[in-house]
């Protein structure tokens, strides 16, 4: 048995076991910090760092300190920075490869916190702006309050009238040259007047016996062929022109409506419409508002795919991982006491705003909530903070059936102070909240993919600022002085749709105000600026007008040459007998 | 690397005992076949040290049978897949699988079980085959070796004093 046994090798063992667990104390952090950073990069599009994690063994967990996750959209600044982030870990789940945090302490998280260096990669992340701009189309700008010249508007502004009259009028002159040419090709007046000639020869060949009669027959047969086919090529000509003409007298038609239709059309783009004017609020807050509610979806869609890796990765009960060499599946079996492969089962956060500190509660963030059961959720409040009364949030994301996943997010604020809020920064109505007091509520459900967004906003002791009075344009000055008055209003904002296409309406009791303000005089400025872009429009589209008349007139020769040359021909069918085309040939004797 | 081949060479060459040698071949074949940083071969390195297995002959056998690994993966996964959902194991795979310790085995793993049952049932054949090799060459190969005159000049050269030198390290330490 000696001989089989070597104890040197047993304390060698214990000594490279000890080394090993030496080296794994120490390198443990530095992993678990580049993990986080990598992993939070790739998933935020820009830099998350971590300036130091430390293990602790009593209980076994992690200590992070200043956690910066940048804003993909401004990487001069963190989108969220925590200062501490302590957390424990379960050793037994970990043995079984599975992360369970008790709970987690999130110490002074504080939001848009400037950085020292820029936080951008190298691969241009999809921020909010990429969002922005893909609904650009969907956004509102205030009307303008200056209304342009006449001649300045149509010096910039090409009139689809004209350009429409210029094109008729050349393809009215290529018809013209087309059927001058047809009429030098189909037979004419003399080629018709030929074959009555030739019918009075036969007509005069009865008088030379039965021979001439005869030969008579068989030449009058081939007369009336001869006509038949000149009287069918005019008609095939008369009715292939009637087609064209009645199209050009359609577009004729169109010409001369289309100055109406410019002058329509330049009216709507350059005079305030007094709809425009009646759903202000959502021409002022409409920007600001979608530029909020992308910013939520845009870190929503962020979130999301940790929340579905259930649906992602469980389709076929086999989860594929990277063993150390080669690739292998690993096979899922049932479990007992199933457990996430990542749960925190809590997290205490205190949040560091400029207002004073908010707490808040985080439960059950995992990955695999159909294992749990449990959706994710959450709660934030805040009291008697600077500027405002009382702020609470509260929501879940419950994916625990992703196909059915329903995320609410509630929000109260009460007595928050406004100061200095910018609305409208338009050089014709800059506008300014200066100061006021906002009580709002939001209620909000994501089922699915379809959004739907209720916002209640009461503002009360308002006080606008506006450099309307010293504006040019009697509109903004009327505004100006509305807004002067107004002390409070309310604002509903719905939202409703998907997440790549929803629909915002807002409405305010300041749209009705505003309506009655300036509707009147808005109608008036709009009615004189039609009377001057009739005059100006019209002035520019005579001329090509009347020549392209006096073109179209052109045709009807055209057409009475066609009628003539028909005439003719059936007249020369007529001398022989042949009458309302009843094909009954009489002979001539 | 060359040293370690004098040294297993030295092993085959003494009077050590051939399933010294056997074992620690069919030792490396596990480390090797298997994933290196799996459960098992902490009890792998922990038999090849506590048990007087020559160690030459383990790292060798290490470095030969990882590199076969790689190239006999796609066999092991297929016989990992298949024993690993045959459907009468199932039973006892669920029961293991609820097993802290065997999770961290990652027996559920294809490849790791591919390789490990297949390095397991190659144990015993491949030691019993090792033992008559050795005998086989220390009567045969070895004496005819001896006998040839390039092992002759080898003798009075550069590379044979190196095996010299390496032979004061002892043999199946």
């Amino acid at each position: 048995m000696k001989k089989w046994i070597r104890w040197k090798g047993l304390m060698f063992f214990f000594c490279f076991a000890v080394l090993f667990s030496l080296i794994w104390f120490v390198f443990a952090p530095v992993f678990v910090e580049r993990m986080i950073e990598k992993y939070g990069t790739d998933m935020v599009g820009a830099k998350v760092e971590l300036d130091d994690a430390d293990l602790t063994l009593s209980p076994l967990g992690f200590v992070l300190k200043r956690l910066q996750i940048t804003n993909p959209d401004e990487p001069m600044t963190n989108a969220v920075e925590i200062a501490d982030i302590g957390f424990s870990l379960d050793g037994l789940n970990l043995l079984r490869r599975k992360v369970v945090i008790d709970e987690m302490n999130l110490d002074q998280a504080q939001i848009n916190t400037p950085r020292e260096k820029s936080g951008a990669i190298r691969k241009k992340p999809r921020g909010i702006s990429d969002d922005l701009k893909k609904r650009k189309g969907k956004t509102l700008s205030l009307p303008s309050l200056k209304i342009p010249d006449v001649s300045e508007i149509l010096e910039k502004e090409n009139l689809v009238s004209l350009e429409l009259i210029r094109t008729l009028d050349s393809d009215i002159k290529a018809e013209e040259l087309k059927w001058e040419r047809i009429l030098n090709e189909i037979p004419d007046k003399e080629k018709l007047d030929e074959h009555k000639k030739r019918i009075e020869k036969i007509k005069s060949a009865k008088k030379e016996g039965v021979s001439g009669i005869l030969g008579g027959v068989s030449e009058a047969a081939e007369i009336k062929k001869d006509i038949d086919s000149d009287l069918k090529q005019i008609q095939d000509a008369h009715r292939e022109f009637g087609t064209s003409l009645a199209s050009l007298k359609k577009r004729m038609g169109e010409a001369k409506k289309a100055p109406l239709e410019d002058i329509r059309r330049l009216k709507a783009k350059y005079s305030i419409s007094p709809a425009g004017l009646g759903n202000l609020s959502r021409l002022i807050l409409g920007p600001k508002i979608g530029e909020w509610t992308d910013s939520a979806l845009f870190w929503y869609e962020k979130i999301k795919p940790a929340l579905n890796r259930a649906e992602k990765d469980k389709k076929t009960g086999h989860e594929t991982v990277k063993p150390v060499r080669g690739r292998g599946i690993n096979i899922v079996y049932k479990e007992k006491s199933p457990l996430p492969d990542f749960l925190i089962r809590d997290i205490n956060a205190s949040v560091k705003l400029k207002a004073g500190d908010i707490g808040g509660k985080i439960r059950n963030i995992t990955t695999d909530q159909d294992i749990l059961g449990i959706p994710l959720t959450f709660i934030f409040s805040g009291d008697n903070l600077k500027g405002v009364q009382s702020a609470e949030m509260k929501g879940s994301l419950d994916h625990i059936v992703p196909i059915k996943s329903k995320d609410t997010l509630n929000m109260r604020i009460k007595g928050y102070q406004l100061q200095e809020m910018t609305l409208s920064d338009q050089q014709e109505l800059p506008l300014t909240l200066k100061e006021g007091l906002l009580n709002l509520a939001i209620n909000s459900q994501l089922k699915g993919e379809a959004v739907k967004i209720k916002t209640v906003a009461n503002f009360g002791s308002v006080k606008f600022a506006t450099e309307g009075e010293r504006a040019d344009s009697l509109f903004a000055q009327t505004i100006s002085s509305t807004l002067s008055d107004i002390t409070g209003f309310s604002l509903m904002v719905d939202i409703t749709g998907t997440l790549d296409n929803y629909e915002t309406d807002i409405s305010s009791d300041l749209d009705r105000i505003m309506k009655k303000a300036v509707g009147n005089l808005v109608k008036k400025e709009s009615a004189s600026l039609e009377r001057k872009l009739r005059s100006a429009v019209y002035a520019k589209v005579n001329g090509p007008s009347d020549d392209l008349k006096l073109n179209f007139s052109h045709l009807a020769s055209i057409n009475n040459e066609l009628v003539s040359r028909l005439d003719l021909g059936k007249n020369a069918l007529d001398s022989f007998g042949v009458k309302n085309n009843s094909k009954i040939f009489k002979l001539p004797f | 690397m060359l040293k370690i081949l004098f040294k297993l060479f030295k092993a085959l060459n003494s009077e050590a005992e051939p399933r010294q040698i056997s074992l620690a071949f069919c030792f490396s074949m596990i480390a090797g076949l298997t994933p290196f940083l799996s459960l098992h071969n902490l009890l792998v390195l922990l038999l090849v040290l506590l048990l007087r297995v020559n160690l030459s002959a383990f790292i060798v056998g290490l470095g030969i049978f990882s590199s076969i690994a790689y190239l006999i993966d796609p066999l092991f996964h297929r016989i990992g897949l298949f024993v690993l959902t045959v459907g009468n194991l199932e039973g006892l795979w669920t029961s293991i699988y609820n097993s802290t310790l065997w999770r961290l085995e990652n027996f559920n793993n294809s490849i790791v079980m591919g390789s490990l049952l297949f390095s397991l049932i190659l144990f015993i054949p491949l030691f019993i085959i090792m033992n008559i090799f050795i005998v086989k060459y220390r009567t045969n190969v070895m004496a005819w070796i001896k006998k040839t005159k390039i092992a002759q000049g080898l003798r009075a050269g550069r590379i044979y004093n190196l095996y010299k030198a390496a032979s004061g390290w002892g043999g199946a330490s």
